[in-house]
Order: structure tokens, then sequence, then C-alpha cells
């Protein structure tokens, strides 16, 4: 099982950090309310990017990249598309849902997304660390519903940034990932289920026997 | 006061509340009173707050037992029950007009001995006006939601002005943060999963 940092992963964290330490960005990717109404829609997706202290860029980015190294090799296939989709769904649900917002910044639904994604695919498969990744969606669960309920994060501090910590984001990022999650395995189990089915109808049976008369080999078995 | 001048402080529409002992309000001072204060702390509205506390001791059939004397130390007999009452009413001073208002009760019952029925009446008491203040800040949400209603369905009544504080205060910016300790939670299990995976591979 090959690790290597995930190039989504990657890209997200580097702009992030550039975006930081050019704070001259931040004025046209920032998350803001009059300028998406007036047109500019990619604040949607670019907000996530900014932000407004060092423990907010360090946190989000670290969980970020630890999230997206552990996540196997074989089940990146599709993880751009989820964080792509993570950062417009919870953009979306900010400008529907919490209109009182009108500037808002942070990879942490993103990163979010990344740990429930993570999850999901490591309790996939049988072996004794799936009980550890179930334990680990378990608490991210948790976290993400009490912070839904009593309408603030828990754990995060703005420090001395100022500003209002938003656990709406967190709640899509992770429903956003679960959900591409089970689109993935519905779709790999569709494509077996009719694998399995061709190779047992009667036309698979008939043309195994002509090739092999013919002395082909049927390329499915 | 303080607790429910907590859950007030972060309404955009409250710039600030300050919390006016009773002893600059006068008795039947009315509203030449709220004006003074109006004057001497610059509020616009005024919250007052009032209270009422009964306490009952009845003897419980158990009490027979503290004829044995050690029973009077052992045997809780005494059956104590308290009844708390607060009620806020929220004036707009300059109109002279009420804005709305809230109760909050409590009632709470519970036994003792004779020998520590003082202390226990005293608990009981302080854990009344706690439940009381718990009760009243829920009502107080209710009705200052009805008030909002009410504002809005008849904006002929109530003149509602928009300062700059106000929609400075309004015009919030949010972020999505996720702390140390659920970084260290990610990092320390997922840690730990990746390193079964790999032991299990050899």
């Amino acid at each position: 099982m090959r690790r290597t940092l995930p190039l989504p992963a990657l890209l997200l964290a580097v702009a992030g950090a550039v975006v930081f330490l050019q704070p001259g960005m931040n004025d046209i990717l920032v998350y803001d309310r009059a300028a998406i109404a007036s047109g500019q829609l990619w604040r949607l997706a670019t907000g996530h990017l900014v932000h407004f202290s060092t423990s907010h860029v360090l946190w989000n980015l670290l969980v970020l990249v630890f999230a997206g190294w552990a996540l196997k090799d074989s089940a990146r296939r599709g993880y751009g598309v989820m964080l792509f989709s993570a950062s417009v769904m919870s953009g979306m649900a900010l400008f529907l849902f919490q209109p009182s917002i009108v500037r808002y910044g942070g990879l942490s639904g993103l990163a979010t997304a990344s740990v429930v994604y993570l999850c999901l695919v490591g309790m996939q498969w049988n072996n004794p660390a799936r009980w550890i990744w179930a334990m680990l969606l378990i608490l991210t669960a948790v976290k993400i519903t009490v912070e839904a309920a009593v309408g603030h994060p828990l754990f995060a501090d703005p420090g001395v940034a100022r500003f209002e910590l938003v656990p709406l984001v967190h709640l899509v990022g992770g429903v956003t990932a679960g959900l591409f999650w089970v689109v993935c395995v519905g779709m790999s189990w569709r494509k077996e289920v009719i694998f399995d089915r061709v190779a047992k109808s009667p036309f698979a049976a008939f043309c195994s026997s002509e090739s092999e008369k013919r002395g082909f080999r049927f390329p499915y078995k | 006061m303080n607790r429910i001048a907590a859950e007030f402080r972060k309404e955009p529409f409250v710039q600030s509340i300050d919390i006016i002992p009773s002893t600059y309000l006068i008795p039947h001072g009315s509203f030449n009173n709220l004006d003074q204060l109006q004057t001497m702390y610059g509020v616009d509205v005024i919250v007052l707050l009032s209270y009422d506390q009964v306490q009952h001791t009845d003897e419980g059939f158990s009490s027979i037992w503290y004829w044995t004397l050690v029973g009077a130390y052992v045997v809780k007999g005494e059956i104590n029950s308290t009844n708390t009452m607060l009620d806020a009413v929220v004036y707009e001073i300059r109109s002279r007009k009420m804005l709305f208002r809230a109760p909050g009760t409590s009632y709470i019952e519970a036994k003792s001995t004779p020998i520590d029925l003082g202390k226990k009446l005293r608990e009981d008491s302080y854990a009344g006006f706690e439940a009381a203040a718990g009760v009243l800040v829920v009502n107080l949400q209710t009705e200052l939601e009805r008030f909002k209603t009410r504002i809005k369905e008849t904006p002929e009544d109530v003149k509602v002005v928009e300062t700059e504080k106000y929609k400075q205060r309004k015009a919030r910016t949010g972020g999505g943060s996720i702390g140390w300790p659920f970084t260290a939670l990610v990092i320390g299990l997922s840690g730990a999963a990746v390193w079964l995976e790999r032991r299990r591979r050899g």
C-alpha cells in the first residue's frame, strides 16, 4: 500500500500557504457575499484558500495534508473531484443558509471532508485498522453533530483574528464526502454486478464454448 | 444577572449591557427614576428584574425517629420545598413603552435532617435561582422572537432604525477552523491505522 501526498491536497495546501503569505490576494479570492451576488462566483470555491491567522492556516493545512497522505494511492480516484464538490457545496450552503456571514475564509470544511472520506475508504478494507478508522469517523461525526447543534465549533479558537467560527461548513464538507463515497461504492458495485451477470449469461457461455472450439480464449473469466 | 446579560450580549442589536444595582432604583420612582438612569448610563432600553422566593419545611412521617435523638442526625424527615420566581420586564425608556416581559420559575423539593436543615435550605435557595434563571433566559429569547415578529407585522407602531454601529456588528466575518485537539486526534488515529495496515502487510 504505497502512500504519497495526492496532487489535489498538495495543490490546495500550497495555494493556501501562498495566499496566506501574500495577503494582497485575499481581496480577489475571499468569500464576499456582495461580490458573489454581483456575479463573482469563483469566490464560492476560492474563499476556502483564505485564512485570517497563523493558527487558522496551520491546523487546517496540517489536517488536510495528513488526511491526504493517509489515503491509499489506490483510493484516490476522484479525490480531487470530491474536494472541489465539497468546496463549492459549502460555499453555496454559506450563501444560502448563513446570510449574516458577509466574509468567509478557511480550509476546515475541506479538511473535514478529507477526514470523513479517508475513514470511509479505510473501513472498506478487511484488516484490524478498520476499527480505528470507524472510531475516527464516529468521533468526527459526533464533533460535526454537536457543532451543528450548539452552533459553534468544538476545540477551535479563533484567537486574535476575531472572526466567527462557522460549523455549517464542517457539516456540509462531511456530508459531501459521505455522499461522494456512497456514489463511488455504488458505481463500483454496479460495475461488479454487471460484469458478474454478463459472465454468467448464456451468451457468455456460448461465446466461451465457441471461442474454445476455435482455439481462442474468452477475455473475461 | 451576569448569565442573562451574557446570553443577550451576542445579539447584533445590543451594543452593550450594563448591570445597574437596585440601590439606584427608588421605591415608586417610576419613569422619572428611569430617566435619571438613562442620563447616568446612556441606556435606551432597561430590563427590570424582580424576584421572589418562598421556602416551606414540613415534617414527614419518618420524623418519628427524631425521638431516638440519633434519628435527628441521620433520618431525613424534613421535607423542604422552594418556590422561586424571576420576572423580567423590558421597557424602552424614551417612549415609556413596555416591549415585552418574561417570567422564570422553579420548584425544588428536597429532604433533610433537622440538623442540616439551614444548610440544605440555603443550597435549595441557590439551586432555585439557578434553575429559574435558566427558564427565564429561554422565555426571554422566546418573547424576543415574538417581539421581532410583532414589529415586522405592525411597522406603524414601531419604527426600526439601523445605526451604522449595528450594520457593522451585523456584517460578520466567518472562518472555518479545526483547532489543535482535532488535528492531534486525526494525526494520532490515522497514524495508528496506517502503522497497523503496514505491519499487517509485513
